[in-house]
């Protein structure tokens, strides 16, 4: 048995239940000889409804090389990684590019290998500091300014 | 002259494109170089910067850097042994003992000069066959577009040569969330729970940015916490530019390479790699000495490098003329030119010409500016092979929150980004190969479009499919593409136990 096939089965077997169901909601169109909005879904559906299957048999009775899990999938630091990213994403709104960056990009650097205090403070000041003057006034991407609005342009 | 030629020429050679093309190159060669960098990612990363360019420009950059980060994959395979791109893994097989020996600059300047011809053969290719597989491809009716769309999707089936179940699943997982925002025939919202930033559907732009680029970083990450925080490179560079002697001796296997690459390049989904290894394979075969392959001869670096940048010109002729993107790297460019409002497909070489040519003409350029910038800055650029990951990565992460944000200053989109990248390390986890959604996701808005278009014209009769001979010859297409992609597999794997 394959843990990794069983598991990516179930759960595309859930999606795929709960995409049928959304797909059997959607509105018909009473045109004559025209497909329904819902006929590209409803094939959809039949296709991961027959592949999420045929993935659970060959898990539960095929046998398998069970690869070891990657190194990098296993890192905690990776989870924790991604957590900060998550944690940047939704403070960026609120704080603003640079104020939310600088923290960020401070963490990350450290996370990458940098022990160098001198290197890291100058590395979350210099880039996002940098990135923001260059995609604000240098592409017009206009990103926020949040916290230091009255400060910045 | 064709004015259209004429304009497309005038408009890739006008100072700020010849200036894209040249920046496109250096940051082509950089990304190439670096190893763990892919050219996915570092078009990914640029391609923020161009949404306020001119399209023409903007082109320019990425052609650049596709066309840069092919070269640049060979300079880490010769210098360290580590290909920078998989395109350039065959290189090291001759070009790493060349650097041990001492030969590093006469392996880098014969990467460099025969990835140059390799790129101007494909852009003659390019220029002559992309205008008349256009003018064909222009007679094409819904069920003839379905069909070969459905051909350009088969191209799936080469990434999922390890699991079968899981490419095509992959694949359906992109079919559905295609299928999320307005539908393209009726305009009926599908899947939106009533969220007006999903009304258009998911940005396939936005959803590269997280498939690539997170688990890119997670991946590196490790890596560093393994100690490779940096790669350091000890190999002193002499002369670069090859004598006479050596230019003679890269005739045969630059003329095997240009033509493999060329040709394999419009196939889609067989790419750099497999043309390298292949055009390696015959060189050795027919040369004289073939027992000096892998023992460091410059004939072993010229067939794969000239192999692997003749693709590129050769996978940019499906890509302009039909809109079938034919590896990662086109199917972001496709995006790329859609931000622009502009659909590649036959329609571009009637309603936008100048464009079409431009383009073409771009990646002229790009050739031209990759030889110059790689032969006269060799010894900087290999400088940058110590670049710490500690600053390339952080970089790289606000990068991509600023590309997804970009593309409609938007936050949601960096969201969707994110939860993207969760999807990306989860399919990583289970194994699945993410280009086959990626791909689904280029595709599928117009697969559906064009198969409810031809139903509806032909009143729900499917035969409609087999009675058109188009459709009927891209359907047998798609079978032998089946087929044809499970043997390049094949012949992939044999090919990497020859990789040092």
């Amino acid at each position: 048995m394959s843990f990794r096939n069983v598991t990516a089965a179930a759960v595309l077997l859930a999606v795929t239940a709960i995409y049928a169901y959304l797909t059997s909601q959607l509105p018909a169109r009473t045109l004559p000889n025209t497909p329904d909005p819902s006929f590209f879904p409803w094939i959809n559906t039949v296709l991961a409804l027959v592949l999420s299957g045929a993935l659970l048999y060959q898990g539960l009775f095929l046998k398998q090389n069970n690869y070891p899990l990657e190194e990098d999938t296993k890192s905690s630091s990776a989870y924790l990684a991604l957590a900060i990213f998550l944690v940047f994403l939704i403070a960026l709104p609120y704080l603003g590019f640079i104020l939310a960056a600088v923290p960020f990009v401070a963490v990350f650097m450290w996370f990458y290998g940098e022990q160098r205090k001198k290197v890291l403070i100058t590395g979350a000041l210099i880039i996002p500091v940098f990135l923001y003057l260059l995609f604000r006034h240098g592409f017009g991407v206009m990103l926020p300014r949040g916290l230091l609005a009255g400060l910045i342009s | 002259m064709n004015p259209e030629i004429l304009e497309g020429f005038l408009q890739a050679s006008l100072p700020m494109s010849m200036i894209a093309t040249a920046t496109g190159s250096l940051l082509g060669l950089v990304v190439g170089m670096i190893p763990g960098m892919t050219i996915s990612t570092g078009i990914i990363i640029v391609l923020p910067a161009t949404f306020v360019l001119d399209p023409v420009i903007s082109i320019s950059l990425l052609l650049g850097l596709y066309v840069g980060g092919m070269m640049g994959g060979s300079f880490a395979a010769i210098l360290l042994n580590i290909p920078g791109t998989p395109s350039a893994s065959a290189t090291a097989m001759d070009g790493y003992p060349m650097s041990v020996r001492g030969e590093a600059g006469r392996a880098l300047g014969t990467a460099i000069v025969a990835s140059f011809i390799g790129g101007l053969f494909s852009f003659c290719c390019l220029y002559f066959i992309a205008p008349l597989l256009a003018e064909i491809a222009l007679q094409f009716r819904a069920p003839d577009l379905f069909s070969l769309l459905f051909f350009g999707l088969t191209i799936i089936c080469s990434f999922a040569a390890k699991s079968l179940v899981k490419g095509l699943l992959s694949a359906v997982i992109g079919l559905m969330l295609v299928t999320i925002g307005q539908d393209p025939v009726m305009g009926t919202a599908r899947f939106t729970f009533g969220e007006v930033n999903l009304m258009a559907g998911v940005h396939f732009l936005t959803a590269m940015i997280g498939l690539f680029a997170v688990p890119q970083l997670v991946e590196n990450l490790a890596g560093s916490q393994k100690g490779q925080s940096h790669t350091r490179t000890q190999s002193r560079i002499a002369s670069v530019l090859p004598d006479l002697k050596q230019l003679l001796r890269m005739i045969k296997p630059v003329s095997i390479g240009s033509i493999t690459g060329s040709f394999l390049g419009i196939l889609p989904g067989v790419g750099g790699p497999i043309a390298a290894f292949i055009s390696y394979d015959y060189t050795k075969k027919l040369s004289k000495n073939p027992q000096d392959f892998g023992k460091g001869c410059v004939e072993g670096i010229a067939a794969p490098e000239s192999a692997n940048n003749a693709v590129t010109g050769g996978a940019l002729i499906p890509m302009m003329t039909l809109g079938i993107p034919g590896d990662p790297v086109t199917a972001i460019l496709i995006g790329a030119l859609m931000i622009h409002g502009l659909s590649p497909g036959p329609l571009l070489f009637m309603e936008r010409g100048d464009f079409a040519y431009s383009v073409i003409f771009a990646f002229f350029w790009a050739n031209i500016f990759n030889l110059i910038i790689a032969l006269s800055a060799v010894r900087l650029l290999v400088k940058l092979l110590s670049t710490p990951k500690a600053l390339l990565m952080p970089t790289i992460a606000i990068l991509c929150v600023v590309g997804s944000y970009s593309l409609r200053n938007n936050f949601f989109d960096v969201y969707v980004m994110f939860f993207f990248g969760l999807l990306g390390l989860a399919m990583r986890w289970l194994d699945m190969p993410v280009v086959p959604l990626l791909l689904a996701l280029v595709l599928g808005g117009q697969l559906e479009e064009h198969l409810r278009v031809a139903l509806t014209g032909s009143r729900g009769d499917v035969s409609i499919f087999f009675t058109s001979p188009v459709s009927l010859l891209f359907l047998i297409l798609s079978v032998f593409s089946i087929f044809w992609s499970f043997y390049a597999a094949r012949l992939g794997k044999k090919t990497q136990q020859m990789t040092p």
